[in-house]
């Protein structure tokens, strides 16, 4: 059984998830992700305008899902790859995001690592597929050999 | 002087019962509840119901579950209501309870909580769990229960360099309590090197770091304190109560070792009450995660902030210790059927603090003062009560 | 279009997902490998077309000026293994990009012939845009699917190339082109509702087919250009298998050197409607102002087109390879997680 976000409820939110559109605060400039009514920082501002993160971040924590515990819109990827990562992020311009955190392989990310934002397929209800940001590992370091 | 005492207490074994829905189970506790009552009582002086329930009967009963439970129970016309804050919806429909009977209108109120998590299947249980995390942000991005309270769990171990042995000197501890206690799921005792053995669930979070959703049923009878003394003469006072809230998802929290709701509702309950964490003879602690005990050390003053590894080591929270954690097994090992759990913790308390735990060995001797605290999924509610003895 | 003064390519990106496949993983399942592939990149269980697609924009837009998202004119996507058989592709990634609701987009799909007719089309349509800033994006990607026991399959690779069009520094511009269709069956196919491809495996006919059409394309852009194939510093060739291209160069009277620098199919194996344009990219990585370039892309059923590019006196002012770096490296994978990854188990 699935958890369930009407596709309404997914589409409204499409620039926040294919390419991190945030909210700047015009009272205080604090940036908030995902949107607030109001502002997370100074807890006053209600009016902000859009802001496009860079997507640049992070990993300020992260867990391993075990195949058998994942959530079941994730079943048929934590089969295909056995587990997955999902990490809290710390994004560069102030928010945290939770997201999952690919191409890291069987290896155990650093907190602290730098991350960068990926489009990526989310998981898929009534038949259409989500879209939305993951992270994977930034910058020049190469791809985690897996652990074999 | 309190306004408000529990005067009666009943709860099932938590558990599997596949022989017995959410109703029998409800009725189960509420009969036992009306049998601890020293001078007994009459059913008709119930004047109004708070059911704790997150699932709503395992999804069966979304509308009215309390008027269906308490009408099964012979309480067909008292105002009845289901309280749901996910996990604390035992705590949160005990302190709706207090605030009833506190407010003069009521002189007595049945605070329950039930849940029915084994009849459904494990996609559905896992559901329920993982939709009381920020459904949108958390849960579908692949984040379960476990793997958020893991991501705490990395971060703190981090912060505080904890060790994962930590972690499982908890469950080795809370285990150690369960056996005990003959209304606990898990009646065994379990060492470290099982719990660091055990399948990994959501890194650095095993099996054994997690605790059981299970089913299982508990109610307490609330009095004012005027009315208190005509059913028992051994009242057990609610000193004080807080409770609060948070962020629902962590990435909105400015910190993920420590959660705020608890400490607010916590710094709520010791003001009411006039007492503080040096005073606590014993607490119930929501301990669904082996983490979540370790930080609600700190979080409910039983020591200083990074202080929390050491208080376990020390075994201060030990049966036996200065400050027992969790006698009960907690939900660790006594299991936790979500919206009974915050009422199992105040019918613990109203054992202890009677001298009435079952076996003399689990007995924490001249019990005077507990704590309870209840915790909605990761900290986005956490209710906080003080009792004493009477 | 002008020759000297028509938009043309300003900056490209190339993407390949970050796993790979060896042929020896094919050897170990099936006691050979059909395809004369050393290795092959492999999609994450979370990507395909549009992702990838997404991803090579990226790349292409930060290898490039910096570009304001708002002012692009035109997208063109091709791929032939699109997540929706229908709905419309290009919005999914014009909102990831941010580009403007009101970009003419293109979609070409079907045959592998499509990477090239999406550059085709959005030079035409940009062409008409001449506006200050105005920019166009092809993003082509694809990861073709075949059954597991199909020989055809141990070739198929996936991958993704985004080229950026503009009206100023230009690196390559587009000066002639040529097209080619002839009715042709029993090359490989999908029938409507199906995810994997078919081959007949008829290879005298198909190869004929190819041959003829692929080389009237050429033929048919060397009679207009004038010029002989020892005018041009190279070919790009289609790169469904590790043979027919080849053949197809020197039947035409290329030599090994004008083919080789753009012929990869060693490392991506069958990249669909990217084949054409990595190899593409791989030469505008290497090439010297001046030089001239023909790209031949083929789709089977069967339709050709020959493009004639010149590159300009801005390539190599700024250059930042994107073919090498995006091959290089990747974490190997077994033939069973290969399976999974491809959902084909």
């Amino acid at each position: 059984m699935g958890a369930h976000v009407s596709i309404a409820m997914y589409q409204r939110n499409i620039p926040l998830r294919y390419r991190l559109v945030g909210q700047r605060c015009q009272t205080c400039g604090g940036v908030n992700f995902p949107p607030r009514a109001v502002c997370s920082q100074c807890s006053k501002g209600t009016r902000f305008e859009d802001i496009q993160l860079s997507g640049r971040g992070v990993l300020y924590s992260w867990t391993r899902i075990a195949g058998a515990g994942a959530p079941s819109e994730f079943a048929a990827q934590a089969q295909a790859l056995g587990s997955f990562v999902v990490g809290l992020v710390q994004l560069e311009e102030g928010p945290r995001v939770v997201a999952q955190i690919v191409e890291v392989g069987r290896s155990a990310p650093r907190l602290g690592q730098r991350v960068e934002a990926v489009l990526r397929r989310i998981y898929e209800e009534d038949g259409v597929i989500r879209y939305g940001y993951k992270f994977r590992p930034a910058g020049d370091a190469a791809p985690t050999p897996p652990g074999k | 002087m309190p306004e408000v005492a529990i005067v009666g207490a009943g709860q099932t074994r938590f558990g599997d019962f596949p022989d017995r829905g959410v109703k029998e189970l409800f009725a189960e506790a509420y009969q036992e509840t009306l049998a601890s009552v020293d001078r007994g009582m009459d059913p008709a002086d119930i004047q109004a119901a708070y059911i704790g329930c997150l699932s709503a009967g395992g999804g069966f009963q979304l509308g009215q579950l309390a008027p269906l439970l308490t009408s099964y129970v012979g309480l067909p016309d008292i105002p009845s209501l289901r309280v749901e804050n996910a996990c604390a919806s035992g705590g949160y429909a005990l302190v709706a309870a207090i605030c009833a009977v506190a407010s003069g209108r009521y002189d007595l109120v049945l605070a329950a909580g039930v849940e029915k998590m084994r009849d459904a299947s494990a996609n559905r249980a896992r559901y329920w769990l993982g939709v009381s995390g920020d459904t949108e942000y958390e849960r579908l991005a692949g984040l379960t229960f476990a793997g958020i309270y893991a991501t705490m769990a990395r971060r703190y171990m981090e912060e505080y360099a904890l060790k994962r042995e930590h972690l499982a000197l908890v469950a080795v501890k809370n285990h150690a309590h369960g056996a005990q206690n003959p209304k606990a799921q898990f009646q065994r005792q379990v060492d470290v090197d099982t719990v660091l053995r055990g399948p990994e669930v959501a890194s650095p979070l095993g099996v054994w770091d997690c605790c059981s959703t299970t089913d299982g049923a508990a109610c307490v009878l609330v009095a004012s304190a005027r009315v208190a003394r005509s059913f028992t003469d051994r009242p057990v006072y609610v000193m004080g109560w807080g409770a609060a809230s948070d962020h629902l998802a962590i990435h909105d929290r400015a910190r993920i070792t420590s959660l705020r709701a608890t400490v607010s509702a916590c710094r709520q309950a010791y003001q009411q009450a006039g007492v503080g964490p040096q005073d606590l003879d014993l607490a119930e602690v929501h301990d669904c995660f082996t983490i979540a005990e370790i930080m609600a050390y700190s979080d409910l003053g039983l020591c200083e902030e990074g202080r929390n590894a050491a208080l376990l080591e020390s075994g201060a929270t030990r049966l036996g210790g200065s400050i027992p954690v969790n006698v009960s097994g907690g939900l660790k090992a006594k299991g936790h059927p979500l919206g009974a759990t915050g009422i199992g913790m105040a019918c613990e308390i109203f054992w202890q603090l009677r001298g009435q735990a079952e076996l003399p060995s689990r007995q924490v001797k001249d019990a005077q003062i507990a704590l309870s605290h209840n915790v909605g999924g990761s900290g986005g509610s956490a209710v906080v009560v003080v009792y004493r003895g009477g | 279009m002008g020759r000297h003064d028509g938009p043309g390519i300003v900056a490209y990106g190339v993407y390949f997902p970050s796993r790979r496949i060896s042929s020896d993983e094919y050897r170990r399942a099936w006691g050979s490998c059909a395809a004369a592939i050393k290795e092959k990149a492999v999609p994450d269980f979370d990507e395909d077309s549009l992702t990838m697609a997404v991803e090579a924009s990226r790349r292409a837009l930060l290898s490039g000026p910096r570009r304001d998202p708002g002012t692009a004119a035109v997208l063109a996507l091709a791929t032939t293994s699109a997540p929706y058989a229908e709905k419309a592709l290009a919005s999914t990634v014009v909102s990831s990009l941010g580009l403007p609701p009101d970009i003419v987009t293109v979609e070409c799909t079907t045959s592998s012939r499509a990477g090239a007719e999406a550059l085709e089309l959005a030079t035409m349509v940009l062409a008409e845009k001449r506006k200050p800033g105005a920019w166009g994006l092809v993003a082509a990607a694809d990861a073709p699917r075949a059954a597991p026991h199909d020989p055809l399959e141990h070739g198929l690779g996936a991958g993704a190339v985004a080229i950026v069009l503009g009206w100023e520094d230009v690196l390559a511009r587009l000066v002639g082109r040529c097209s080619w269709v002839e009715e042709s069956l029993g090359e490989r196919f999908r029938r409507a509702g199906q995810e994997r491809l078919n081959d007949m495996g008829v290879r005298e006919v198909t190869g004929s087919v190819f041959d003829r059409v692929a080389g009237a394309a050429v033929g048919g852009l060397l009679e207009a250009s004038g010029l002989k194939p020892a005018d041009y510093r190279y070919l790009v060739v289609p790169q469904h298998d590790g043979r027919a291209g080849l053949q197809l160069a020197r039947r035409l009277g290329f030599k090994e050197e004008q083919v080789r620098p753009a012929f990869l199919f060693d490392r991506t194996g069958d990249v669909g409607v990217c084949s054409c344009l990595v190899g593409l990219a791989a030469v505008l990585d290497v090439a010297a102002p001046g030089e001239r370039v023909i790209l031949v892309a083929y789709g089977s059923g069967a339709a050709a087109s020959a493009l004639d590019l010149e590159v300009t006196a801005e390539a190599g002012a700024h250059r930042r390879p994107q073919v090498g770096p995006a091959l290089d490296g990747g974490v190997p994978v077994d033939y069973l997680e290969y399976l999974k990854l491809r959902r084909m188990l």
